[in-house]
């Protein structure tokens, strides 16, 4: 609870100080402050330095892999914030990062309803305060409007699905629902309602993670605003949707006899491939990544849908929930590098936007543009899951977790299904290596042929630290992937669906 | 918990569901009806009330036939309608910069990110 009542008080401390103008510069240093420490605070929890303990349950293992992810992403984020863009906003600026890292840690260690949700919106909330300060991006009131108008739809829907969720379980505890989910021993003894709450709530989660058909407004939106703000948007919601997707999705409505999976599994293939094929026809860089996040979200799904059909208690190598967590540290890293690397390059005073301007990015005679060049291109190639890079064990780790669904023994009805699943994905993510490519190709080669452009120079800000360590990150998770693995396991619901042992009584009281 | 409002109970939780349906329904129609920012504002207000109505209903001990002994429901509800603020000030505040931008609030002028 430390680490996040720190964060919490440094973006009060963000909005105060924004106030004076003779302070509010030192706004930076609160949020650096206040990210650094809470990251201190939960390494001495956690204990990290004596190795993974055996004995912690997985919802602890759950929410401190989402704390770290939060905090990694809050110092990537801080460094990639140029300061001086947004002069007159900065102190607001940091003030609603830090809130919406602190949602993103809210939501994987919520053990109620209430806690889950506020995490959420309060992602949602800074973002929209994200989008409406931020004046660098081409279009920014469009794309603020866009967004704040459908996610606020997408979390109202939510909202009305986790009412029917409560009236079913009759506690918003989430050990409890997982408890009454299955006996329907809530108030409404009518369990067809369960259907419904279980499709709003999907439809809300939807939103947030960019499945198709709740995909559309990410790449207007990515577009219209800048590179820092699009980071933001395709990371945070992303890793917060999964969370409480795994929350709520497969700890407790898995249990409850709906076919959920059929539904998991048509979302699946519909957002990999709606997500890849487009994406090879985009040339704007943020739209191009913006179909990217849409494909990874698919490939994510897969790992759900193997997960919520496997039939028995497991903890075995391909377990789906694992394969989905370890999908998803790899995205993240990934995507938040490759916008770090795409924020500090410049064209004169442009930013870089297009394809076009990376061209001849590798042959430039400055090291720091060549630097760049091959961190973006190792960002792409993890992307595109090309080993040995972190993506490729993600990618890897998903299909097989379908394909383990899919080889067991005949008597499983959804063998076949799971089957066609992993290979769609396995076809999906050939047809994504294309367009990841392509700006491989753009930076290495092709000739900076424009005459009248300025030539890409590397802006010396912390960003290109940032890049630096999530290129690393990047190498050392591709290298040496079994102690990631590892992580992952243990912080994936195991026994699902007949999770009924679980308490949370013990977790992290983060209500 | 024994409460004196024993007249109250005479309505049933299925009547509270149907209003907070009626709302959510309409809160939608609202949303894909209007044109105007603040209409799709109001459409999304209907919907959060809708979730916070359910909400109370459940919880509540003046309700036939919901016997939660907790109000955490009530909680939440308190939370939503908190947000609720949270978020209209952000939304007038964007239509604000919409209209500096496009001198209307009509959305069907906000086309221009090729889509």
């Amino acid at each position: 609870m430390i680490p996040e009542l720190v964060l919490g008080m440094g973006a009060v401390a963000c909005f105060c100080l924004g106030a004076f103008p003779t302070v509010r510069r030192a706004s930076q240093l609160v949020a650096w402050f206040a990210v650094l420490f809470a990251g201190a605070v939960v390494g001495v929890q956690t204990g990290w330095w004596h190795g993974h303990a055996v004995s912690e349950p997985w919802y602890a293992a759950f929410g401190n892999l989402f704390r770290w992810m939060g905090l990694g992403l809050g110092l990537v984020l801080l460094a990639s914030m140029r300061p001086g863009a947004s002069e007159r906003h900065e102190a607001e600026s940091l003030g609603c990062l830090l809130s919406a890292i602190l949602g993103l840690m809210l939501v994987g260690g919520a053990a109620d309803l209430i806690t889950l949700f506020l995490g959420l919106e309060l992602i949602s909330v800074a973002s929209y305060i994200l989008l409406y300060l931020d004046r660098d991006g081409p279009r920014p009131e469009e794309a603020a409007g866009k967004y704040f108008y459908l996610s606020i739809l997408s979390s109202a829907v939510f909202l009305y699905g986790l009412s029917y969720l409560y009236g079913l379980g009759g506690a918003l505890r989430l050990d409890r629902l997982t408890h009454a989910w299955a006996s329907g021993a809530g108030t409404l003894g009518d369990a067809s309602l369960g259907a419904m709450a279980a499709v709003l709530v999907l439809a809300g989660l939807a939103f947030k993670i960019t499945a198709v058909p709740f995909h559309f407004y990410a790449p207007d939106v990515y577009q219209g605003t800048s590179h820092v703000n699009a980071s933001l948007l395709s990371v945070l919601p992303k890793a917060a949707g999964m969370a409480a997707i795994i929350k709520l999705l497969l700890g407790i409505m898995v249990g409850g006899g709906l076919p959920l999976w059929q539904v998991t599994l048509a979302v699946a293939v519909l957002t990999v491939t709606v997500g890849n094929v487009i994406a090879l026809w985009q040339t704007h860089l943020r739209r191009l990544l913006a179909y990217s996040s849409i494909a990874h979200a698919g490939f994510m799904l897969i790992g759900l849908t193997a997960a919520m059909t496997y039939r028995r208690p497991h903890q075995h190598p391909w377990d789906g929930a694992g394969a989905l967590l370890f999908y998803l540290v790899a995205y993240v890293i990934a995507t938040a590098g490759a916008f770090a690397a795409l924020s500090v390059l410049r064209r004169g005073n442009r930013p870089v936007e297009r394809l076009d301007d990376l061209r001849g990015l590798a042959r430039s005679n400055a090291t720091a543009p060549r630097f760049i060049a091959w961190s973006l291109a190792a960002f792409m190639f993890s992307l595109a899951g090309i080993p040995p890079l972190a993506g490729f064990w993600g990618k890897l780790a998903v299909f097989f977790s379908a394909l383990d669904v899919g080889a067991s023994p005949s008597e499983n009805p959804l063998r076949s299904r799971l089957l066609w699943l992993a290979v769609i994905g396995a076809v999906n993510a050939a047809i994504g290596a294309a367009y990841y490519l392509r700006v491989v190709g753009a930076m290495f080669f092709t000739e900076d042929d424009a005459q009248d452009r300025q030539q890409a120079a590397v802006v010396a800000t912390p960003a290109v630290v940032a890049v630096f360590a999530c290129l690393v990150l990047t190498l050392a998770i591709g290298l040496s992937p079994g102690s990631w693995f590892q992580a992952a396991h243990s912080a994936s619901p195991t026994a699902v669906p007949t999770i009924v042992e679980v308490s949370l009584d013990t977790a992290p009281a983060t209500h | 918990m024994e409460l004196p409002l024993a007249h109250a109970s005479q309505i049933p939780l299925i009547a509270y569901l149907l209003v907070g349906s009626v709302l959510f329904v309409t809160g939608i129609t609202c949303m894909i009806a209007k044109r105007n920012l603040i209409g799709i504002l109001i459409g999304i207000e209907l919907i959060l009330n809708a979730g916070t109505v359910n909400l109370v209903a459940m919880s509540s001990p003046f309700v036939a036939g919901s016997g939660l002994p907790a109000l955490d429901g009530q909680v939440f509800a308190l939370f939503v309608i908190l947000l609720a603020a949270a978020e209209a000030a952000a939304a007038l505040a964007i239509a604000l910069t919409y209209y500096g931008g496009y001198a209307t609030i009509d959305v069907d002028h906000g086309d221009r990110l090729n889509g």
